[in-house]
């Protein structure tokens, strides 16, 4: 949410597009959280520099594209998550995950040094990232779209170039399979 | 059951799932500095801040190259590439009749009208008959304004007024009166010394001739031969100018290249490991305070990402400007804040 003194995404773009460096400062502060949680948690478990480097190559090919950047078409986080996304999808068809279905959240968590180690709901996270790995990729980016971007179902539709309908059903598939996982998890 | 809306609000898990996700900053910082430092600065607003020098150092090394090249080129163009001299049109009845080892004097023949010319009498000096050799030299004199002749064409017009030779007679095509113009004395010259023949016969032994004939074909040969003269010179100075060219040329980039390397590697060397103490003796050296590294960023810039505050402000005390621009428009400012040395990034505002 973008605080009424605050300069709208779209206006920064079209400052740093006229030479003002700080204002893309601010857009990368504004989204950076959210960003970085996006492609960490769709290239999950992959180790935490090749997460930071595509996130860095995801903001230097937004910088790059800003040109292209159309506020008449799409709001900006839509088409900034499009971008990030392509970046990730172009990294897992080159690389694809390996065993993933296999993968203990316990190994992975302990393997990830990321911010959900100094949470109390630490194990929780690590539950859900647990039932993320058995989602497939276009589950996975509706689940994370939807839950950690907060984006609305026609955003997600937009950013996954999916029907709305394809995107809806993505999602509530992810959403139960957690869902379910979770219930299991703390049964168990 | 009923069926689960996918829209439904986040229940308990999943929002602090996306609590915890968000809610860490570990490596926020050094994220946004790397990103920062790589950041292009968009091609439309980079023309325009960026100062005289970032654009100097940007296309230099391209203007002198180009610069030097030009010079080569056209100096091995006038070497090589020039075309051949007009060679004296002899009449190969002349060259037949006069004797390999005797000059011979040729008195032209031109069919228009040359009264403006004083008249002036031009020995023409045939090589032996083969044509391979070099062409003739040509040879004005026995006239006042012969005096004339500037310097630079001794070396192709030599004064030979004592050698008695046969006189010949040739036709010759016209030359324009203005080339000679300013080297036409004021008041006509005397009679030539040489004399001519009846123009009816094209060869023939030295004879006599009337004043007035000798005079008009005389005036007429000296158009020509100044013309030739003219040319010939301007080739010569051309030839002569040419290794003063290329000599210049290598000089420029001698000197280009000249200037103070080995202190300012050292200044780049010791600006990278934040040694004070080198840095301080590369300037003493003579390194260049407005010395770039290869991504066009200046001493200070390195500096200042290095953090060292007496490095600095050495570089300042040197000269250093605070306030110029790397490629991507970045002060040295800018680069200390990059590399979270905020309070030196102040000193550099």
């Amino acid at each position: 949410m973008v605080v009424a003194n605050e300069r709208a995404d779209e206006e920064l773009i079209a400052r740093y597009l006229r030479g003002d460096m700080g204002a893309f400062d601010r857009l990368y502060r504004r989204h950076d959280r959210k960003t970085f949680a996006f492609i960490r948690q769709m290239l999950h478990p992959t180790d935490r520099a090749t997460v930071e480097d595509l996130h860095q190559e995801g903001w230097l090919a937004v910088a790059s594209k800003a040109a292209s950047f159309t506020p008449a078409k799409a709001k900006f986080s839509t088409w900034l998550y499009t971008v990030l996304r392509n970046r990730v999808l172009d990294h897992l068809r080159a690389r694809p995950p390996q065993g993933d279905d296999e993968a203990d959240p316990d190994l992975l968590a302990s393997s990830a040094d990321g911010p959900e180690q100094q949470l109390v709901s630490k194990r929780l996270v690590q539950a859900v990232e647990g039932g993320l790995l058995r989602l497939s990729v276009e589950q996975r980016e509706a689940f994370l779209l939807f839950t950690v971007v907060e984006l609305s179902l026609a955003e997600i539709a937009d950013v996954t170039q999916a029907h709305q309908e394809t995107a809806k059903t993505r999602l509530r598939y992810a959403r139960e399979a957690l869902r379910h996982r979770l219930s299991e998890w703390r049964d168990g | 059951m009923a069926e689960f809306d996918p829209l439904s609000p986040k229940d308990a898990d999943e929002a602090a799932y996306a609590q915890a996700l968000l809610g860490h900053d570990a490596g926020r910082e050094q994220r946004h500095a790397r990103l920062m430092a790589a950041l292009p600065r968009p091609e439309v607003a980079a023309a325009v801040p960026v100062s005289d020098h970032s654009l100097a150092w940007r296309w230099q090394p391209y203007a002198l190259g180009l610069l030097v090249t030009g010079l080569l080129v056209a100096g091995a163009m006038v070497l090589k590439g020039r075309p051949a001299e007009p060679q004296p049109q002899v009449d190969p009845r002349l060259a037949a009749a006069a004797p390999a080892s005797t000059p011979a004097v040729v008195v032209a023949q031109a069919d228009a009208p040359a009264a403006a010319a004083p008249p002036v009498a031009a020995r023409i000096i045939p090589t032996p008959p083969p044509l391979a050799l070099p062409p003739p030299v040509v040879v004005a004199e026995a006239a006042p304004a012969a005096a004339a002749v500037p310097p630079r064409m001794d070396a192709k017009i030599e004064a030979r007024a004592e050698r008695p030779a046969p006189v010949v007679v040739a036709e010759a095509e016209t030359r324009p009166p203005a080339v000679i113009e300013p080297t036409r004395p004021a008041m006509p010259a005397p009679p030539p010394a040489a004399a001519a023949p009846p123009p009816a016969a094209p060869v023939m032994a030295a004879a006599p001739p009337p004043p007035k004939v000798a005079a008009d074909v005389a005036n007429q040969a000296d158009a020509q031969a100044r013309s030739e003269v003219v040319a010939g010179g301007l080739a010569a100075r051309a030839k002569a100018a040419s290794p003063a060219v290329l000599s210049l040329a290598a000089s420029d980039a001698a000197d280009a290249a000249k200037p103070a390397i080995p202190a300012n590697a050292s200044l780049l060397a010791a600006v990278g490991q934040a040694d004070l103490k080198a840095a301080r003796s590369a300037l003493q050296a003579g390194a260049s305070v407005q010395l770039r590294d290869t991504q066009g960023r200046t001493v200070l810039m390195l500096a200042a990402r290095a953090g060292s505050r007496e490095l600095v402000e050495l570089l300042i005390g040197a000269g250093a400007r605070k306030a110029d621009r790397d490629p991507q428009g970045w002060m040295a400012a800018d680069h200390a804040q990059a590399m979270g040395h905020a309070e030196l990034a102040e000193l550099l505002r």
